[in-house]
């Protein structure tokens, strides 16, 4: 059973994060909201069966799934609050934030250490958008949170 | 001075805190040789993708560094000496005029050596730049000790230079001369002179200015930018000059001051339209929103002070213009791959992923390079760049990756957007070093400013193999067979 966008996955990461103090300590003191966009998920490998299946399931909002189908990618919106994750959710249209990250599905999962993001950023497999400074400051936050995505992704 | 520089220096410092320039350094260990420090102008590698990667390829540490900064050195040196050869050999047999731009005719007669110059163009702009006598200095310092550690440079008559002056070399890289090195080094030549040995060399290095009593090795621990290195080593170099060449003594004495990262990007540019590209950003440095200098005169001659004023695209053109004859060249090698392995890897890495590598995948034309809109540090005009508006989808790019303002023309800086990499027209395709004849770099090659993909397939189709042998024949024809208007 994919794990991917369902309501569980989005819980998940969002306790996950929380129920850890280093993570909420990597973003002490940050407010912010970020659009999270991750390109090339394989959701169009999915066979038709396993894709009705989990649509019939309910766990999974029919319209989120079919728009990061069709357009082979998800967004995502994500809230701290002195580094707690109090929201994460699917973002919606023309929703505000207040940087931007963006980058293939792959690229995330090569992502292990703050170097790696920074290279990756630099090299413009991963898009920041947002303030040099704020990036900066952030690195070893997003690290961890990047690695936390990846760690609760089944795809298949 | 010192205290202006202490200044400048701690401003410096905050500012790099500020944006957290400190930050993505730490995180950059593969290219640093000295996990720890920051170099100076560490803002370079925020927009210098190719380098980043070049550095992390050559695979940096403490050795790597001190070879790299000797192969620099010895580059250097022996392009100047071939500069002379090249001038004498054509003074006496001027060439014909189809091998007016052959690569065995150009030559680094070229202030600072770093790109290529037809040698009767090398010799009016010397003057033009310098006046009739000059004795020129190159100050080259450590990014991470902050310390000189060679001083080179040649005295000019009538815009040709006529002898080679090492002053001083640290023991850093000495270490690494052989034999052809130690013969030119290590006393005198007609066209040579350095010190009698490794030590004295060395020790040049610790004369000390008669007033402020600072080492010539210190000054940029003293003094911030590289202007002010100029002078701070100046008075030490003149008194070195009046005693071992009073004979100079007419010459104005013009020193210019570089730091080894900047040396290192500068001397390797690929092409000469690159390097021209790399002068208007060391020289005027709000293009990339700089608040120091990247190298210096000192002092300034006044030409350069009037074409810096100019667009970046104006200035790259004009400069290919002057130099090459609107020309542009693959720069060559002085020194065989065995002296400068180093340079020869960094050389073939351009080769084959392109000048703004990873963003770009393929070697960008000369006019494109011209139009490059770089990540600034802080906000600035697009007028600063271009000479003519953008293309459609240019514009396009500009506004979508680069937010600008299209009313304004203003560019937000990184600290805004995050922005890291370069803009380029995308409705130029770039080049692919498999379309051009196979590169040698000891001879490099030279090509049309106005260079496409079409254009390059037209013109080894028909014959031509980048020597510059009938160049302008070459590239008239394949104007003609692309259709456009040829005189």
């Amino acid at each position: 059973m994919p794990l991917v966008l369902t309501k569980e996955w989005f819980e998940t990461i969002r306790d996950a994060w929380n129920s850890d103090p280093s993570n909420v300590k990597s973003l002490e003191g940050t407010s912010e909201k970020v659009l999270w966009i991750v390109e090339e998920l394989p959701l169009s490998r999915l066979s038709p069966e396993l894709e009705r299946a989990i649509l019939q399931g309910g766990t999974i909002d029919e319209a989120t799934f079919r728009k990061a189908k069709e357009k082979d990618r998800v967004e995502l919106l994500l809230e701290w609050r002195e580094g707690r994750l109090v929201d994460f959710r699917p973002a919606r249209e023309g929703e505000d934030y207040t940087a931007r990250m963006r980058g293939k599905y792959s690229v995330f999962e090569r992502i292990k250490t703050e170097e790696d993001l920074v290279w990756a950023t630099m090299d413009r497999e991963i898009e920041f958008r947002g303030r040099l400074f704020e990036f900066s400051r952030r690195l070893d936050g997003y690290t961890r949170f990047t690695l936390l995505l990846v760690s609760k992704t089944e795809l298949v | 001075m010192e205290e202006r520089s202490a200044r400048e220096r701690a401003a410096w410092e905050e500012w790099i805190r500020q944006m957290g320039m400190d930050k993505i350094w730490e995180r950059l260990t593969a290219i640093n040789p000295f996990p720890g420090k920051i170099p100076l102008s560490v803002e370079i590698f925020t927009s210098m993708p190719v380098w980043r990667h070049i550095f992390r390829h050559l695979g940096m540490n403490p050795e790597r560094w001190q070879r790299l900064k000797y192969e620099n050195f010895v580059e250097w040196a022996y392009r100047i000496e071939q500069a002379v050869e090249t001038c004498s050999r054509l003074l006496k047999h001027p060439p014909p005029p189809h091998e007016l731009y052959h690569m065995d005719n150009l030559c680094y007669l070229s202030h600072p050596p770093a790109y290529l110059c037809k040698a009767d163009v090398g010799k009016t702009t010397c003057q033009m730049l310098y006046g009739k006598y000059a004795t020129v200095e190159y100050v080259h310092v450590d990014d991470f000790t902050r310390e000189v550690y060679w001083i080179l440079g040649y005295h000019n008559e009538d815009g040709i230079p006529v002898h080679n002056w090492l002053l001083g070399a640290s023991e850093e890289i000495s270490q690494y001369f052989d034999e052809e090195d130690e013969k030119r080094f290590f006393g005198r030549m007609e066209i040579w002179t350095g010190a009698p040995n490794r030590r004295e060399l060395d020790d040049r290095l610790n004369r000390r200015h008669l007033r402020t009593g600072v080492k010539v090795r210190d000054v940029p621990k003293y003094y911030w930018d590289p202007y002010d290195w100029g002078a701070g080593v100046r008075d030490v170099i003149l008194d070195l000059r009046t005693e071992l060449f009073s004979k100079w003594l007419h010459a104005t004495l013009y020193i210019a001051g570089v730091s080894a990262y900047i040396s290192t990007i500068a001397q390797n540019a690929l092409m000469s339209s690159e390097f021209f590209l790399y002068v208007y950003y060391g020289l005027n440095t709000s293009a990339l929103g700089l608040r120091y200098n990247l190298f210096s005169y000192v002092p300034l001659p006044p030409i350069l002070r009037t074409l810096l004023s100019l667009p970046q695209e104006t200035f790259v053109k004009r400069m290919s213009e002057l130099f090459l004859g609107g020309y542009n060249t693959i720069h060559k090698y002085a020194c065989p791959e065995k002296k400068i392995p180093n340079l020869f890897k960094i050389r073939k890495f351009q080769w084959e992923h392109g000048q703004f590598y990873p963003h770009v995948k393929g070697i960008l034309p000369p006019f494109v390079l011209a139009r490059a809109i770089p990540p600034s540090l802080e906000p600035i005009n697009l007028r600063h760049y271009l000479e003519t508006p953008p293309s459609k989808e240019f514009l396009e790019v500009l506004e979508s990756e680069g937010d600008l303002n299209k009313e304004t023309g203003m560019l937000p800086s990184i600290q805004e957007t995050g922005r890291f990499h370069f803009l380029f027209d995308p409705s130029v395709e770039p080049l692919r070093p498999s379309d051009f004849p196979p590169l040698d770099p000891n001879k490099g090659q030279i090509w049309p400013f106005d260079l496409t993909r079409e254009k390059l397939e037209i013109m080894v189709e028909e014959g031509y193999d980048g020597s510059g042998r009938n160049v302008e024949y070459y590239s008239k024809l394949a104007d003609k067979r692309m259709g456009k208007k040829v005189d």
